[in-house]
């Protein structure tokens, strides 16, 4: 989700484009208690370890500074029912894999974002069905608003205006006012919403449903469903990210290891990429050019590599048991 | 360190108004629903009739699934009310429905402990245009009557003998004695146990097939001894199965023994009488609807859930209350009315897709209204020892199958869950006098 913050790192870094040796991919994994740590070309460069409790503390989604150089993980255990110190957000230096800091966040939080300004840290809390705002700054809790019964998906509008939580029982995107820090309303979307991403100009937003098997198209300044894609029944999609042009939409289908990719304008399915995945992508992300998909697999502890022009994976990377989700990190 | 269980979570989150959602007052519906129980009384005998356990266990997945779905509803401003009836047998059963509807406004009903319960409650759902969905009934005949306004959340009795077939017949047990009641359930499982076992593309054989009088297994022990079968196939009520486990132990007779899964044999507790009164016989592998020690598809979260609420597992029936509290929230959301047929209308329609955790859309049958889903297999494990918390109690059983296996790229999902119970097509469910 690095694309987002293009614009802004192209201001601080006078307009240097990204090379492929300038960023490292993460990986979260949720039965190894661990980030793999990527090298796009030179493969696993080692990893950062969470907790020494593999199979007992699960991190789980990501997101990146505006910087591209902090990388957010949330992190619980496999007892969603009680808070422990495990139950937290912790952040961890791109260039060097070290921990930063921790910031305590109960109610097993799952998935974050972060604002755009790098101040708010927004996460869904699990297993309380909330969701929470935190100053990145200070680690403080801004707020707490209610969302469906195990909330997942989170996004930021790159306007920074606007949080969006899904709720998977529920079938709900939350929409929180990120400066006002209020609730604004909930939407309903599809049968199982598991994430939610904004395009790059903040004007829509698309949610997944992994039961529904469809994207839900939601026009931001009415907080409305204005369109639903479907990428068939069994479909499953989970986390989504767009091109830096917000013109395709890549969903990881974990059930069905496959990756759809939507024409967001066209609003129909572009591609399906089966051949080569490897088993269960649950993370997607894409890479700052564009000209790269990286998915997370759970199944096979592996990242697989798809080149957008023949949006065909071309490489398959080892990650650590149980890959969850993967984000895209700026060295440099 | 602080313990901050969910509970206290929500409770202090309540107290902050941030947390109070603005829409929470803005008119929803209004859902009530009525959970009739075979609860009884005190003094009822043990007997296959009295399902006490399992009504408690359907009581607590109804209430954890009001309590969510109250918190769901909130953000829409929809209110969920559930209302409970005490009321074993089908009179009773009867009787409470017909006040839950007169008196509370329910336009739901939950229930259908056994066959005659379940019609009942069909009957009354018909009369009345309430929407009636059974969570422990297996009984097929019920299925073939299909009423418009009736749902299956309980797998038919032909889904459990398709999955037990897959799983035994695959692993090599061929010759099979057949015990069953003699009543006409017994029969119409007999029947449709030798569908499962002999028509289908099992290859199994029946080497004999045994009436089941009252607690007389004199004949059922014989032809167990005499045919040496690979496997013996129970297929009694409840009650007789844990009788017949004990006989079965004691002759030392050591070929499986598969049991019916009717809803009152898939507990925790359950499984620990039968392996006390069976040892080996009583730990062999079992057909369930649900299992509580199933953590993918989000199956984790709401067993965690659900254990913290009541502090046991949450076993096949509470689950299958829990959906049935879900599957009428949605039903009402996605139709847009409370009105029981038309929330039947939408459940019954192509394309109405729901997720009940088992980690691929489910929906009901349009010719019979069963729900199509996948079943487990579960091994019970004699070393469990006898505690009594949470550990304990769910290590009693271990999860070692899926039928059908959902995860299975390219192929249809309905077609894939199509492949246990009857599919062949009937037209479509009418209510009585329709």
């Amino acid at each position: 989700m690095l694309r987002k913050y293009l614009p802004l790192i192209a201001a601080l870094m006078g307009s240097v484009a990204f090379a492929s040796e300038d960023y490292r991919l993460f990986v979260s994994n949720e039965y190894g208690a661990n980030l793999s740590m990527v090298a796009p070309e030179a493969g696993p460069q080692g990893e950062v370890s969470i907790s020494g409790r593999p199979g007992a503390v699960r991190p789980r989604g990501m997101a990146l500074s505006p910087d591209g150089r902090t990388v957010y993980v949330a992190v619980s255990d496999f007892l969603p029912q009680t808070e422990k110190p495990e139950d937290a957000i912790v952040a961890i230096d791109v260039a060097t894999g070290e921990i930063l800091r921790r910031y305590r966040a109960g109610g097993n939080p799952e998935r974050i974002a972060i604002s755009p300004d790098g101040k708010q840290i927004w996460a869904a809390l699990e297993a309380i069905a909330q969701a929470v705002g935190i100053d990145a700054e200070t680690g403080e809790e801004l707020s707490r608003f209610p969302t469906g019964v195990e909330p997942e998906g989170v996004d930021v509008s790159p306007d920074g205006r606007w949080a969006y939580i899904t709720g998977e029982t529920s079938h709900t995107v939350t929409v929180i006012d990120t400066q006002a820090l209020q609730l604004v309303t909930h939407m309903l979307v599809g049968n199982r919403p598991r994430d939610v991403v904004f395009s790059p100009d903040s004007s829509r937003a698309y949610a997944s449903a992994e039961i529904g098997g469809t994207i839900s198209v939601i026009d931001v300044a009415q907080h409305r469903v204005i369109d639903t894609i479907s990428l068939g029944l069994d479909s499953r999609p989970v986390e989504v990210d767009l091109s830096p042009d917000g013109k395709l939409l890549y969903a990881a289908g974990g059930g069905t290891s496959a990756v759809y990719v939507v024409d967001t304008e066209k609003g129909e399915v572009a591609h399906v990429i089966k051949e080569k995945m490897g088993r269960r992508p649950w993370g997607v992300t894409v890479s700052p050019d564009g000209k790269t998909v990286y998915t997370a697999n759970g199944l096979s502890d592996s990242v697989s590599v798809i080149d957008t022009t023949c949006m065909c994976v071309t490489g398959e990377i080892a990650a650590g048991r149980g890959a969850h989700s993967i984000e895209v990190g700026h060295v440099d | 360190m602080t313990r901050l269980t969910r509970r206290r979570l929500l409770g202090a989150g309540l107290a902050m108004p941030a947390l109070v959602s603005p829409l929470a007052a803005m008119s929803g519906f209004d859902l009530r629903i009525g959970v009739v129980l075979p609860l009884g009384g005190p003094s009822r005998p043990e007997e296959a009739a009295n399902l006490e356990s399992i009504a408690e266990i359907a009581r607590q997945g109804a209430v954890f699934g009001e309590e969510e779905m109250q918190r769901n509803g909130a953000l829409f401003g929809h209110r969920v009310t559930l209302f409970t009836a005490n009321a074993p047998g089908a009179e009773a059963a009867t009787r409470a429905a017909r006040r839950l509807v007169a008196l509370n406004g329910v336009q739901v009903l939950v229930g259908g402990f056994t066959a005659d319960e379940a019609r009942a409650l069909s009957r009354v759902a018909d009369e009345t245009g309430a929407l009636f969905l059974n969570i422990a009934s297996t009984s097929d005949a019920l299925r073939e009557d299909c009423s418009a306004q009736s749902f299956h959340i309980e797998a038919s009795a032909a889904m459990y003998l398709d999955a037990l077939a897959g799983w035994y017949v695959r692993a090599g047990h061929r010759n099979w004695v057949v015990l069953y009641g003699a009543d006409a359930e017994g029969q119409a499982r007999l029947d449709r146990a030798r569908q499962s076992l002999g028509k289908r593309h099992w290859g199994a054989k029946i080497a004999a097939e045994v009436s089941v009088f009252d607690r007389d297994f004199s004949d059922a022990l014989g032809a167990a001894f005499r045919k040496k079968p690979d496997a013996v196939l129970l297929l009694t009520n409840w009650h007789a199965q844990i009788d017949f486990l004990a006989r079965y132990a004691a002759e030392g007779l050591t070929a499986p023994v598969v049991s019916f899964p009717e809803a009152a044999t898939q507990t925790r507790s359950y499984y620990a009488a039968a392996m006390a009164a069976g040892r080996g016989a009583g730990a062999g592998h079992r057909a369930t609807l649900w299992e509580p020690t199933l953590d993918a598809y989000g199956a984790r979260e709401l067993n965690a859930r659900a254990a913290a609420r009541w502090g046991r597992p949450m076993d096949s029936t509470g689950w299958a209350a829990y959906q049935a509290m879900k599957i009428a929230f949605d039903a009402a959301q996605f139709s847009g009315s409370t009105d029981g047929r038309a929330m039947a209308t939408w459940l019954a329609r192509d394309g109405s897709v729901l997720d009940l955790h088992k980690g691929i859309g489910v929906s009901f049958r349009p010719w019979d209204h069963q729900l199509r889903q996948s079943l487990y297999l579960v091994s019970l494990n004699p070393q469990a020892g006898t505690g009594r918390d949470l550990a304990s109690v769910q290590d009693r059983a271990r999860l070692v199958g899926e039928l059908p296996a959902i995860y299975m790229p390219g192929t249809d999902p309905v077609e894939r869950l199509d492949q246990l119970g009857d599919i062949a097509r009937r037209g479509v469910c009418r209510s009585e006098g329709g």
